[in-house]
């Protein structure tokens, strides 16, 4: 896990006026599979577009196995499988055809592992690009950037669009390429999505690196907002002394709070009173950072 | 050269459809050329016009209208005039189509030099243009056999139809080039079509006008490079054709300097 993947080192991106992405210092280890976790617009997949070279840097550079991005792209291109956020390709295209043709750029591609990728992912590549649903092109992305078995993947929101067992079928696909050795650098804006196959986490926010974490540290500050409606005027004595429980509001039979930790202890505080519905929301990225860094550092 | 050839693989049909259509085309022209006499009637017909009309369609020396050839050479002018349309989605194929759509980044995303994108694709068109051109050229050639009015030199007929060719790499290769630059398809398109309405009024005008502007207007237009008018009568202008063959050159060679240099477009 010590060998560096992708480096970036003051990596900035101007359009105009704006800065999509600011001096940014990142970096990601072999063998891991890394989230790259931020809103939408936050930078993500400038960050991405530069490392494949489709982008130019304003300032600073982007190395990957040691390479420069920009001028070894195409060397670099054979080593790395790419899915965009939106796949977008030839629509009169058959999907074998648009494999066969991606395959055939590609060199060295074994086809009998596409098959096998095309069957677990239960995808017809007898249809044209048009006539295939989002989940099916996320699909044929994901057979596109696989096929070549990659020692890197670079995957803009991979499982937008995939039904739940599809998503797993995505989980257990990065498993193993984590169990290959291969890493794997995927964007997302699903704290969820992360949580569940990531090593690593860095968030990004209006163009700069918050913060860089494990999985498993990050997601020890994790929370959840919890609304709980009761049928009558809630006897709320012990409600916020309750270990966890944060933020506490009442509004006429409904009470809205934060609570860290485990759920035991708020629903046996609860038990006695009749409750009519219970609403429970992940928190948002930023609030799950100003939980881990504390309220004082605001985000920019 | 997978990307030539996937070029070649999808657009064959495209470029069939066109080579049956101009071939038909050609087929027809040549078929129904008159005799002398009948010539003779068609070019004091186009006499009775007014010459501001004749030259917005590419009639400014009419006199050649008296021979089977300058009618057939002037008939050429609208097989380039459609061959544009073709040139002009081809041109559109090499960047704008795959950038304006999203694609663009699916396939600089493989092992391709950016470079290779435009020029194999450039080859491939050139290539298909060069089917199209010698199926018009059999097309004349069938044309001829069928009317006993004319004989032309079946060498002459080929040769002359594919003179139409470095015109139509040069409408792909500034449409490229433009694609490169705005690279959006819609404005690519219209300003291709621009450039081919200027081309052809500029030249047919020009033609008619004895003042330094309007000839140095004409220097921007490929249809005075293309000279198909004549090219049965006094047979290819090679310094002409070098001039089409260069500036396709550095058009291409601008498209891929510009595209090396650029983002993509999202």
């Amino acid at each position: 896990m010590n060998e560096v993947i992708i480096q970036t080192e003051q990596l900035s991106k101007r359009y105009g006026a704006q800065l999509a992405l600011n001096q940014l210092n990142l970096s990601v280890q072999r063998g891991e599979i890394f989230g790259y976790l931020g809103p939408n617009g936050a930078g993500k997949t400038t960050t991405i577009r530069i490392l494949l070279d489709l982008i130019r840097p304003s300032q600073g550079k982007a190395t990957i196995f040691g390479l420069n991005s920009q001028a070894d792209s195409v060397a670099l291109h054979h080593r790395i499988g790419f899915m965009p956020g939106e796949l977008n390709l030839w629509p009169n295209q058959l999907g074998r055809n648009i494999v066969r043709y991606m395959a055939s750029v590609r060199g060295n591609v074994d086809m009998r592992y596409v098959g096998e990728l095309v069957e677990r992912l239960q995808l017809d590549l007898n249809k044209r690009m048009r006539d295939y649903s989002t989940g099916n092109k996320r699909k044929l992305g994901l057979i596109l950037a696989l096929m070549h078995k990659p020692d890197l993947l670079i995957l803009d929101e991979p499982t937008s669009g995939l039904d739940p067992l599809m998503q797993q079928i995505f989980n257990e696909l990065m498993r193993e390429c984590r169990e290959a050795g291969r890493t794997v650098f995927l964007s997302s804006h699903l704290l969820s999505e992360v949580q569940a196959i990531c090593d690593r986490v860095g968030i990004l926010r209006g163009g700069e690196l918050k913060a860089v974490e494990t999985v498993s540290k990050l997601t020890h500050a994790d929370f959840r907002w919890v609304t709980i409606e009761f049928r009558d005027r809630p006897m709320l004595s012990n409600l916020g002394t309750i270990a966890g429980v944060q933020d506490l509001t009442v509004n006429d039979h409904t009470v809205k709070l934060r609570l860290f930790g485990d759920f035991d202890p708020l629903l046996r505080a609860v038990s006695d009173q009749y409750v009519v519905n219970l609403k429970i929301n992940e928190p948002t990225l930023e609030e799950i950072f100003l939980a881990f860094y504390g309220e004082q550092r605001q985000l920019v | 050269m997978a990307v030539l050839i996937e070029t070649l693989r999808r657009h064959w049909r495209g470029a069939l459809m066109w080579s049956l259509g101009l071939t038909f085309y050609s087929v027809y022209t040549v078929m129904f050329i008159p005799d002398l006499a009948g010539l003779q009637a068609l070019l004091e017909v186009f006499e009775s016009f007014p010459t501001g009309l004749l030259q917005v369609f590419g009639f400014t020396d009419i006199s050649t209208l008296a021979t089977p050839e300058g009618f057939l050479g002037i008939n050429m002018v609208y097989t380039l005039v459609l061959l544009s349309v073709y040139a002009v989605f081809a041109g559109l194929s090499l960047t704008a189509n795959e950038e304006d759509s999203g694609v663009m980044d699916m396939v600089l995303a493989l092992p391709l030099h950016r470079y290779q994108v435009i020029v194999e694709k450039f080859i491939a068109y050139t290539l298909l243009l060069v089917v199209i051109g010698l199926a018009c050229g059999i097309g004349t050639i069938i044309g001829d056999q069928l009317n006993p009015n004319v004989t032309f030199d079946p060498i002459n007929l080929l040769i002359g139809n594919l003179n139409v060719i470095p015109s139509a790499m040069l409408i792909v290769a500034f449409t490229g080039f433009i694609g490169t630059l705005v690279r959006r398809r819609n404005t690519a398109a219209a300003i291709a079509g621009l450039f081919i309405a200027f081309s052809f009024l500029a030249d047919n005008f020009a033609r008619g006008v004895d003042h330094p502007v309007a000839q140095t207007v004409r220097t921007f237009s490929f249809f005075r490079y293309a000279d198909l008018g004549n090219v049965l009568l006094t047979g290819v202008v090679i310094s002409s054709l070098l001039v089409l063959l260069i500036a396709t050159a550095v058009l291409v060679g601008s498209a891929v300097f510009l595209f090396q240099r650029r983002d993509i477009a999202v």
